[in-house]
């Protein structure tokens, strides 16, 4: 039973008031998106805010659905983003509890971490290893270069330090080694941040673009951004040199048809978010430590 | 030896779970950085690293031989420190409030909002901030009809509002998307922490104070360390779409700065020894914040 | 070529455009010599090549940008692209935001294509560079035998040449810049003639904001559209382009137009403009598409517009808001010489190399060559049909790729997306017309207001004299080098000038400062090429 003093229930209120308000503060972009992208173009020419469509109009999204590329690359850029979601958080969160359990040497891979993730080889050196190693024009390349971000590696690895040692030491004089303990311990507590940050690299990996072109030569192959930046003029804010000529060969694409690709590309990972979203609820750990 | 042989036996199983990352690193991450060379050439893609000529430190010369530059840095800096201060606890603070929500479904529900904005590329956050404040704009035209002010305000040239105008786009854009980590790290506390604190007799307050914000301060603090390793980006894109004439002296950041010096030439030498600058300077600042945090127990390494 | 590069770079703040690798519909009459295959086939070097002998077939990569749903790699195209040249054509086709780094990393790779396609802006920077790196392969000995080649006229090539020779192939772009369009009903309405001089211009503008020109009752309209960076400048001639190298200094050495008395005159009509509220108040910090809204939205009277590239959908959004707007193109004002005419277009876009690693493989560049220059051909309109069998063939086949409808040729909706035209996969698939006027883009619309103003433009280019810029063909390192930071920042002063931060007084000032900051050595660098330093030998007369 809990008793909540008047401060606090003024306190819950100011809260979901205020939380209330920066929801809609958030959301009222995405209002403009959609209702932009089920525009005409000369509803948004006339009026430049609309909140809510004066005449409904797929067009925009029919121009891009019509193209067998984009429904293609919604399904390349799924399986890319399953596979690599997966194969990120394999050896994330393997290396990430190796380096937790006080192992020889761990100070320097640690700092081995730290110094790829503030030092980048560049374009070239890089797509030379990829190429080396024979990943070139296969979706494998979207995946192995950035199966490991160093700075999920280390967070990742602070969660993994912040289970008690206690659980160890149990699990260990019940005869589990290391390799037991990760799996049927450590995994299933860290579910939140498992969650937290298979939704990050879920989301890098949608958003891949810039890595399918330089790697893969087959448009069949190509992610949903690069065919969105293909058959949509997806403003570009410094877009190619182009000279006069080439702004004189292409006029301004409709917004509406920008608005439209920019939603049907963000679509997706917003249904996928509530379902990751329970594993951030609270009580987790609840029962884990006895007594 | 001996030791070292025993101790690698001890820990196998934890080698073994290290292998597939360690090979990650040697093979994507350090072998490319064979290519770091390409700071001290003229490398010109075509010659490759075999025939392009050698320069020694040229590049880090081009870069500081304008007092421009150092303008640059500044701004950069200001510019991160001014994110670090307003937009690195924003999200702990909203994560905070969602935490304390009672209503499941409408945390839920906030919390599926607040982090939309994250996915607006920023060309489409610069055009919406565009259209509400520029001369002709939504909140003009409200300043001036419901609040009599005649002269519009210039939001988007005055130099003084650029800085600020940046740190809360990026608050309102990342604010949400932030909580995740934060969320998911006020998962794992013990329930029954709460509970004894209540029984002592601890309000909200204290309990926010006592539970909650030690549980999540080693979160707090290696995030706090790893974003100074950042602390001369400041995201080349939402900065470069909002300078114009009037902002240039306050806006013109290292990445916009080092953009107009070679955007006529595909220089990758020149954008590699300005990644070396960033790094090492991330780096220092990365090992010292660190050092500080171990005297408390914390720390990335 | 540094205004166009800074320009050009300004421009494309909101834009990725590619080159659009549609062959165009509607492209109209003019005589050009057509070659039909058999006689592109030059006699190579090895073998003679009597029909029945089997030609050895060469494998010829290529790389592209292009915009648009992409083609497959193994398309009906490229296959009769294959059967007909007697190769293995293998391209890659990227978006061009990418490209660069694209062919980046081919080149860092070893992976040089044979075949492949620069960007405009590129002429002074990578394809300069890259040729003297001998990267590309030289092509004079090779122009005289390829119609398409031959009839590109010899100051094209001139703005082609590194250290002398010839390393690339221009594609066709034709000579219009963008020109001043005034809504002519709003003229109309207050019976005000057509502006020939630039304090006329600014009566209009001012008029078209206190006149209440679209007579609606409200005051909700204005004079000039314009963005940032002073985007379009209006300039009715090249004595007042900031792009064209017209004005002297007083050494007798050509000068950039930005910091020339013509842009100051532009500059001040703008600044006059901003304190009577006649122009964008947020020139400052719209992007080209805002800019185009300002006109598009019906706020705005005076704009630009040009044949090729307009678009349709805006201009359907305008007459939806103003169904009775007109629009007149308005001609170029004389110059205080007298002489009065445009900027000329260099007459070029994109750049077309052949990889330096072929040298020697006589048969093999010639057969790339024959594939090249097919690409090139322009075909009357009246030859644009099944009866021509190179069209046909390169377009993909009618009933296959495209139909007739009306005499016109209507693409089909997947020749592109399934690969069908060989055209598709052309690295350059611009016609070189015979004539700059033998193609004409105003058929290419259906709105009849579009239509007409895109006709006004064609006939205007017809008569009016173009003023070719001295410094094309001409390189300075230091424009290469400094060119985009110096412009931006003259630019950025001038912007402050007009809307009235700094005072118009401190023009000498601010051509000090760009000299001081290295315009002084690339007025120099470009001037030691150019010879010839009669202003008036470059105007081209019709």
């Amino acid at each position: 039973m809990m008793f909540r003093t008047r401060g606090e229930k003024l306190f819950d209120g100011i809260n979901i008031v205020l939380l209330a308000l920066i929801g809609v503060l958030m959301l009222f972009p995405f209002l403009y998106i959609f209702s932009v992208s089920f525009s005409t173009l000369q509803d948004f020419l006339r009026s430049e805010i609309l909140l809510w469509p004066s005449t409904w109009s797929t067009d925009a999204y029919e121009y891009i659905l019509e193209s067998k590329a984009f429904l293609r690359s919604l399904g390349v850029t799924a399986y890319v983003t399953v596979i690599g979601t997966l194969v990120n958080l394999l050896f994330t969160a393997t290396m990430a509890y190796a380096l937790a359990r006080g192992i020889m040497g761990q100070r320097f891979f640690l700092f081995m971490v730290l110094f790829a993730m503030l030092f980048n080889a560049g374009m070239i050196p890089t797509y030379l290893i990829v190429k080396e190693t024979h990943l070139l024009n296969t979706l494998w390349a979207l995946i192995l270069p950035v199966a490991i971000g160093p700075f999920n590696l280390l967070v990742i690895r602070s969660f993994f330090l912040s289970i008690p040692n206690e659980l160890h030491e149990a699990a260990k004089i019940d005869g589990a080694n290391d390799l037991k303990i990760f799996a049927s311990i450590i995994l299933p507590l860290s579910k939140p941040a498992l969650a937290a940050f298979g939704l990050f690299y879920a989301v890098t990996h949608w958003n891949s673009y810039f890595s399918a072109i330089l790697y893969i030569n087959d448009p069949r192959m190509w992610t949903v951004q690069v065919i969105l930046r293909q058959i949509v003029i997806v403003a570009e804010p410094t877009a190619a040199l182009g000279t006069n000529e080439m702004l004189l060969e292409n006029p301004p694409p409709p917004v509406t048809i920008q608005m439209a690709a920019i939603l049907l590309a963000t679509v997706p990972i917003l249904i996928v978010y509530p379902f990751l979203q329970k594993h951030f609820a609270k009580g987790v750990m609840l029962g884990s430590v006895k007594g | 030896m001996k030791r070292f042989l025993t101790r690698l036996a001890q820990e196998k199983y934890l080698y073994l779970l290290l292998l597939p990352g360690l090979l990650y690193f040697v093979i994507y991450r350090y072998l490319p950085m064979a290519g770091i060379g390409i700071a001290f050439q003229d490398y010109s893609p075509f010659l490759g690293f075999d025939r392009s000529p050698w320069v020694g430190m040229k590049h880090f010369q081009n870069l500081f031989n304008s007092p421009d530059v150092l303008q640059a840095i500044w701004n950069t800096l200001v510019i991160s420190f001014l994110q670090i201060i307003f937009a690195f606890p924003a999200p702990i603070v909203l994560a905070l409030m969602l935490n304390e929500l009672r209503n499941q479904t409408y945390k839920r529900v906030v919390q599926s909002v607040v982090y939309l904005p994250h996915f607006l590329s920023w060309v489409v956050v610069v055009g919406i901030v565009v259209i509400f404040f520029r001369n002709d704009g939504i909140i003009n035209d409200i300043l001036r009809v419901y609040f009599g002010v005649e002269q519009p305000i210039r939001f988007l040239t005055d130099p003084g509002f650029f800085r600020p105008f940046i740190v809360a786009e990026v608050i309102w854009k990342e604010v949400g998307w932030g909580t995740i980590i934060f969320l998911a790290a006020l998962a794992g506390v013990d329930p029954h922490l709460y509970e004894a604190a209540r029984i002592d007799g601890a309000s909200r307050w204290q309990q926010m104070w006592h539970v909650t914000l030690p549980a999540i301060r080693s979160t707090i603090v290696i995030l706090f360390i790893l974003r100074l390793g950042s602390v001369l980006d400041t995201g080349f894109e939402q900065i470069w779409l909002q300078l114009n004439a009037f902002n240039m002296e306050v806006g013109n950041v290292l990445d916009t700065y080092v953009y107009y010096k070679g955007i006529q030439q595909s220089d990758y030498s020149f954008s590699t020894a300005v990644g070396l600058f960033k790094g090492l300077v991330g780096l220092v600042l990365v090992m010292a914040a660190n050092r500080i945090a171990q005297r408390y127990g914390e720390g990335v390494y | 070529m540094k205004k166009f590069a800074m320009i050009s770079t300004i421009l494309a703040i909101a834009f990725t455009t590619a080159c659009s690798s549609t062959g165009g519909s509607g492209q109209q009459p003019a005589p050009v010599s057509s070659t039909p295959p058999a006689a592109s086939e030059q006699p190579s070097g090895s073998n003679d090549t009597p029909a029945t002998k089997e030609r050895e077939i060469f494998t010829v990569t290529a790389m592209d940008f292009r915009y648009g749903d992409p083609a497959p790699l193994d398309g009906p195209g490229i296959k009769m692209i294959n059967e007909k040249f007697g190769i293995d054509y293998q391209i890659t086709q990227v978006v061009n935001t990418a490209y660069e780094e694209k062919y980046s990393v081919e080149f860092a790779d070893g992976e040089i294509p044979d075949l492949m396609q620069l960007m405009s802006g590129d002429l002074t920077n990578r394809y300069s560079n890259f040729a003297k790196q001998g990267a590309f392969l030289a092509l004079d000995d090779y122009i005289d035998d390829y119609p398409t080649l031959a009839s590109v006229p010899d100051f094209v090539w001139d703005a082609l040449r590194v250290n002398g020779k010839i390393y690339g192939i221009p594609a066709y772009a034709p000579p219009y810049q963008t020109t001043t369009a005034i809504r002519k009903d709003w003229l109309d309405n207050l019976g005000l003639p057509v502006p020939t001089n630039y304090e006329e211009l600014k009566q209009v503008a001012i008029a078209f904001t206190n006149d209440d020109p679209d007579k609606n009752g409200k005051k909700d309209t204005y004079g000039i559209a314009i963005g940032n960076p002073l985007n379009p400048s209006y300039a009715m001639g090249p004595y007042w382009d900031p792009q064209a190298w017209y004005h002297k200094d007083a050494n007798g050495n050509f000068i950039p137009g930005l910091i020339g008395e013509g842009r100051k005159e532009v500059i001040e009509m703008f600044h006059d403009l901003y304190q009577a509220g006649a122009i964008t108040s947020d020139l400052a910090i719209l992007n080209w598409a805002e800019t185009n809204n300002e006109f598009y939205s019906g706020k705005a009277g005076i704009f630009i517009g040009t044949p090729r590239g307009m678009s349709q959908a805006y201009m359907d959004g305008l007459l939806q808001i103003h169904p009775d707007a007109e629009f007149v193109a308005v001609e170029p004002f004389a110059d205080p010489t007298g002489a009065q005419g445009f900027l000329a277009g260099k007459g070029f876009g994109h750049i077309t190399v052949l990889s330096g690693a072929l040298a020697g493989q006589e048969e093999k560049i010639r057969r790339i060559l024959e594939m090249v220059d097919f690409g090139r051909v322009y075909h009357k309109p009246e030859a644009q049909n099944a009866s021509n069998a190179d069209f046909d063939w390169y377009r993909g086949g009618e009933g296959v790729a495209y139909d007739i409808v009306d005499g016109n040729v209507v693409m089909r909706d997947n020749w592109a997306s399934d690969g069908l035209s060989p055209s598709t996969y052309f690295v350059d698939n611009v016609e070189w017309p015979e004539n700059d006027t033998d193609i004409v883009y105003a058929t290419t619309y259906q709105t009849p207001q579009l239509v007409d103003l895109v006709a006004q433009y064609e006939e205007m280019y017809k008569h009016i004299d173009l003023y070719a810029n001295p410094i094309i063909g001409q390189n300075s390192d230091t424009q290469v080098a400094k060119g985009a930071e110096l412009d931006n920042y003259v630019m950025n002063e001038q912007i402050k000038m007009v809307m009235g931060q700094r005072p118009l007084s401190d023009w000498d000032a601010l051509v000090q400062e760009y000299l001081a900051r290295g315009g002084a050595q690339i007025i120099q660098e470009y001037n030691a090429g150019i010879k010839n330093k009669d202003t008036a030998s470059y105007w081209q007369k019709k």
